[in-house]
């Protein structure tokens, strides 16, 4: 082994990728080496690649029972309201028109109450004309209950957002944010209430969320707080 | 089960958190979290702390699993790693964030580690083994002594009763004698 000529990655030998799947960096050197993995695909693929060879060690360690109230506080977490959905499964699961049927019929009486809402509330910018598909979502919480049902104008120019059932904002206040397919969030506006909002474009498939934010929206311009309904824009 | 049913069920289940079912993730937890509670607490030495850590892995589990790709990572590798890095954050002082954004959460993809894992894993495992087994009993030590016990290059120096500089050089030759042994 000694005989192999190595070929250090610079000229002390570190390996920043090596020494970050070991775990021996600290500090400002991990932190550094975690963004990186983020931002620099070449050593994304570096890392990868170590962990995979050194994760065979971890067969070493022996299983141990976890305390009954784990879990508990695992499920407790992954409720609607709590700061964590899967939000990259969401699309998938409520773009299924069952699903959209069932959240719907879940909440059958407000829901109702909120097509005569929007019959006579027609978003202020444009009236879709009949014969064209206007787009709508209803965004729900984890547990699938509809929360808000969102109508974007036939000019993608306007979304009337109507609250559905009663959000807990805690202290918070609902904003609503579209996210076009691949793309990042872009706020569309505070939404206490029945909402037209003005809205730069959207198409089908795009996704709507609701984030709970401080008063005045999102101080950063990306969803900080909880998400706690999210739904898929597809014509009807 | 043989070990290639287990990893197709792990591998099912975790698909179906990803589709947004919470009883599958009831269901990995009940199939893994001996396991990564096995590798926090290693790591932690403290079954509070580890607590929160599985807790935080579970959480972490449910918003990424969309991103986990069975064709390129073995299921379990992939859960131990998350499982590892969130003990070493805690371990180095730096508590994982508890709330992500829309915008991060929409991103993870490329934090999934262990690409390709899957086919090589089993031989992997003999070829680390036994290029660990080539290098000096005090280095092969100190790699696992990082790997398995989170420890740093200074807790491995005072341990090993070496100076720093002496124990960054040791790991470093370690590493690329073991990366070098694995490719032969």
């Amino acid at each position: 082994m000694s005989d192999i000529p190595p070929t250090p990655p610079d000229e002390d030998g570190a390996d920043p990728a090596a020494e970050y799947v070991l775990g021996v960096l600290e500090g400002p050197e991990r932190i550094r080496a975690a963004q990186r993995l983020r931002s620099d695909p070449a050593f994304a693929a570096e890392v990868a690649a170590w962990e995979r060879r050194l994760a065979p060690m971890l067969n070493e360690v022996a299983p141990v029972e976890a305390p009954p109230g784990v879990w508990d506080r695992v499920a407790r977490s992954i409720e609607p309201g709590a700061n964590v959905l899967p939000f990259t499964a969401r699309p998938k699961l409520w773009n299924r028109v069952g699903a959209w049927r069932a959240a719907t019929a879940a909440s059958m009486a407000a829901a109702a109450a909120c097509v005569a809402l929007l019959a006579i509330r027609p978003p202020a910018a444009t009236t879709p004309a009949p014969d064209h598909a206007v787009l709508a979502a209803t965004l729900a919480g984890a547990d699938g209950k509809a929360l808000y049902v969102a109508t974007v104008d036939r000019a993608r120019a306007g979304v009337t957002i109507v609250p559905v059932n009663a959000v807990d904002g805690r202290g918070r206040f609902p904003e609503l944010w579209i996210i076009p397919a691949g793309g990042k969030p872009r706020p569309v506006g505070m939404i206490s209430g029945v909402r037209s909002l003005t809205l730069a474009g959207a198409e089908a498939k795009a996704t709507f969320a609701v984030s709970l934010e401080p008063a005045g929206g999102s101080p950063t311009g990306a969803p900080t707080g909880p998400v706690i309904a999210t739904g898929v824009l597809s014509a009807v | 089960m043989d070990l290639e049913s287990q990893r197709e069920a792990l591998g099912e289940a975790l698909r179906r958190v990803g589709a947004g079912e919470a009883s599958a993730l009831k269901d990995v937890y009940d199939k893994t979290s001996a396991k990564l509670f096995g590798v926090a607490l290693r790591i932690l030495g403290d079954p509070t702390e580890a607590e929160d850590v599985l807790q935080e892995v579970y959480t972490t589990v449910w918003r990424r699993a969309a991103s986990f790709d069975a064709a390129r990572a073995s299921p379990i590798t992939w859960l131990a790693t998350i499982a590892r890095n969130r003990s070493i954050d805690r371990l180095r002082g730096r508590p994982a964030r508890r709330t992500e954004s829309i915008d991060a959460a929409l991103n993870v993809a490329d934090a999934s580690p262990l690409a390709e894992a899957r086919l090589e894993e089993a031989q992997g495992r003999g070829r680390l083994h036994g290029c660990l087994g080539e290098l000096e009993a005090l280095q092969q030590q100190a790699v696992r002594a990082a790997f398995l016990d989170g420890q740093t290059y200074e807790a491995l120096a005072r341990q090993a009763g070496v100076p720093l500089g002496t124990m960054k050089s040791w790991i470093r030759r370690s590493l690329i004698r073991l990366k070098a042994c694995m490719e032969r």
